[in-house]
């Protein structure tokens, strides 16, 4: 599996000291100056990232796939154009969820609607309060996330994924009204807190 | 149950969606000989002809010609002189870088020269058929590679 490290960056909060933007920008400046081994780490690193921000536009396991790897092409094709490494991170998750949008707008989409996911929203929506005190936590979670409406937890997966989007594109790609992302924001966070049964924190 | 900061709560979603709905295996390698690819057409530039004409008008026959292929910023001149036994070739890269050439006829290798710092180098010996110039300059990863062009 490739996903590793990102996976174990998760276990430190990301804020502004965020360990995945410094660790893309690493990588991605040692294969610009030359070393080959950079884009495979660098790949290795963010692809996870990308694939949850393509996941979260509804997006099909291909349809999916392919963004991922067009938004690494793309990189290829414009590493120059980059000029402050530190920003990889975000040009990288930004062209993902562009291409994330085209690709859910375009017409002919073989698999519009996502699947496993309401499938499983069917399944589980049910008998969440009785077993919550059983459930691992992780478990405890995933439920609280599908008991969300679909645009909140949309919103919420692009945020956790997506290196500090832009609320103008955001606006765009989801339906909300720009001014309303903020807001929409807190209001998801507060809802999925209520559902974890904490208190909002303000 | 602890209350968790907003950083804290989004590296736990983070955690519960790799589990619940993880990047395929797989796709990582996918990527990757898929950026291998994409950097080998880059590195494979293609000289087109400009132009393929007797050097000077007017004059008879036998005339050396001049062959001209370009890139972007890159032109190869080649003089051919056709006649003698074996088509002799002068060829000049501008602006002028050094590295290796190689002559192919027919789709195989028949000789190999080196490119003078002076982006000169000669075949005097060629063979005759379908040509072309594999360029590999000093310094570069990749090669460049000319048209086709008739000896």
């Amino acid at each position: 599996m490739g996903d590793g490290e990102a996976v174990r960056n998760d276990s430190a909060p990301r804020g502004e000291a965020d360990p995945l933007w410094a660790a893309a920008e690493e990588q991605f400046s040692a294969w610009r100056a030359g070393h080959p081994e950079g884009i495979d780490g660098l790949v290795r690193l963010v692809s996870p990232a990308l694939w949850h921000v393509a996941r979260a536009h509804n997006l099909g396991h291909q349809e999916a796939q392919d963004v991922v790897q067009s938004t690494w092409l793309a990189l290829v094709r414009n590493r120059d154009s980059i000029r402050d490494p530190r920003t990889v991170l975000a040009w990288l998750t930004t062209t993902a969820r562009r291409e994330s949008w085209r690709v859910a707008r375009s017409e002919g989409r073989s698999d519009p609607v996502e699947d496993e996911a309401l499938e499983r929203l069917g399944e589980t929506s049910e008998a969440a309060d009785a077993t919550a005190d059983r459930l691992l936590e992780g478990e405890r979670l995933w439920r609280a996330v599908e008991a969300l409406s679909e645009r909140c937890r949309r919103l919420i997966r692009i945020i956790a994924f997506a290196e500090r989007p832009d609320y103008a594109h955001l606006s765009a790609e989801l339906g909300i009204p720009v001014g309303s992302i903020g807001p929409t924001r807190g209001r998801c966070l507060s809802k999925l807190r209520e559902l974890l049964g904490e208190e909002a924190v303000s | 149950m602890p209350e968790r900061t907003d950083a804290e709560l989004f590296a736990q979603l983070r955690e519960t969606w790799n589990r619940n709905d993880p990047m395929p295996a797989g796709l990582v390698e996918d990527v990757l000989v898929a950026i291998g690819t994409a950097r080998l057409t880059d590195e494979y530039r293609e000289l087109m002809l400009v132009s393929d004409e007797l050097s000077l008008p007017g004059v008879r026959g036998d005339a050396p010609r001049i062959v001209q292929f370009g890139v972007e910023a890159v032109t190869l001149l080649l003089r051919i002189d056709d006649s003698g036994e074996t088509p002799r070739i002068d060829g000049w890269l501008a602006p002028p870088r050094g590295g290796r050439v190689v002559l192919e006829v027919d789709g195989g290798e028949v000789a190999e020269t080196v490119i003078g710092t002076d982006g000169r180098f000669e075949f005097v010996h060629a063979a005759r058929g379908t040509a072309r110039l594999v360029i590999r300059l000093s310094g570069e990863d990749g090669f460049t590679v000319t048209g086709d062009f008739e000896l």
